[in-house]
């Protein structure tokens, strides 16, 4: 069996990261010819393509979003406060 | 006289720069709010923490860079902002037993796994809550790196930036990562019935 390192590399063969195109056709052809290295890319490529699909994004709350733009948005009293307190600053 | 023209170039100034941060940075508070919930385990927790954030992403706003990454940019700053207030204090650092991923692994055999079969056995009857919940357990730093890459899409370059780690570091936690939930979801339909383990075991 391969190192553990060598074994990594198929997790960067899964993910697109390898960026030298002479090891990627390398490790495709071990692959190709290996059992245990089939079933390690098999592996990486399932769970991430599982993982990618079927994990849903959940909005953030509304309420997050209000409470933020109460604090920061020029048009909300703070915003305005926070303004005052630049032009306060500014004149002193 | 009141220099008004001062004044509303101060305050023009302000409501384009809230413009712009609206523009840049709130399209990916879903983003950061679904890994401050996976990351937190609280649903106000992770409130509080985007909060946090983007307070202090605003706050800073004039030093970030127009053109780099936004969102790289929030993450690191819910990053630093998780460990200095939220993660759990004095808790050693996630001993990862491996062991068991290992014995799971060397009881497979390749060469008789229909891939195809177990794939669909596995996970057509996983519910996304399931998955939710074997994601959760995982340990701490396997758990970034598989919602940064998998659920966020970031590079390895900026995964490492990110956590802080060489890029082969990034790598191989992916690589077990991913072994380990494998594993996990696989134990897991063959205690539902979903699979039979005689498929694989010797």
């Amino acid at each position: 069996m391969k190192e553990n390192r060598d074994l990594y590399y198929i997790a960067a063969l899964a993910d697109g990261e390898i960026k030298d195109p002479s090891l990627e056709r390398k490790l495709r052809d071990e692959i190709k010819d290996d059992d245990g290295l089939q079933f390690e890319f098999f592996v990486q490529t399932s769970i991430k393509n599982l993982v990618s699909q079927r994990l849903k994004i959940a909005p953030a709350p509304v309420k997050v979003r209000k409470r933020l733009e109460r604090k920061i948005s020029p048009d909300s009293d703070k915003g305005l406060k926070h303004l005052y307190g630049l032009i306060r600053r500014f004149f002193r | 006289m009141f220099p008004f023209p001062i004044l509303l170039a101060i305050i023009d100034d302000q409501k384009q720069l809230y413009a712009e941060f609206e523009k840049e940075a709130i399209p990916h508070m879903d983003a950061l709010y679904n890994f401050a919930l996976r990351m937190t385990g609280d649903g106000d927790e992770a409130d509080d923490l985007v909060q946090e954030t983007y307070l202090k992403a605003f706050r800073f706003f004039d030093k970030f860079e127009r053109g780099t990454n936004c969102k790289a940019w929030l993450f690191r700053i819910m990053k630093n902002t998780f460990i200095n207030s939220y993660r759990k204090s004095s808790k050693e650092p996630d001993k990862i037993d491996y062991e068991d991923v290992e014995n799971f692994y060397e009881n497979i055999k390749p060469s008789s796994t229909d891939t195809a079969h177990l794939e669909k056995e596995m996970y057509d009857n996983l519910l996304d809550d399931e998955l939710s919940n074997a994601i959760a357990s995982l340990p701490e730093d396997f758990r970034t790196v598989i919602i940064l890459c998998d659920i966020e899409g970031f590079s390895y370059d900026e995964i490492a930036d990110f956590v802080d780690v060489p890029v082969g570091t990034v790598r191989s936690r992916l690589h077990r990562a991913r072994k380990m939930l494998f594993a996990k979801l696989y134990n897991y339909a063959a205690d539902k019935g979903y699979i039979d383990k005689t498929d694989t075991d010797e």
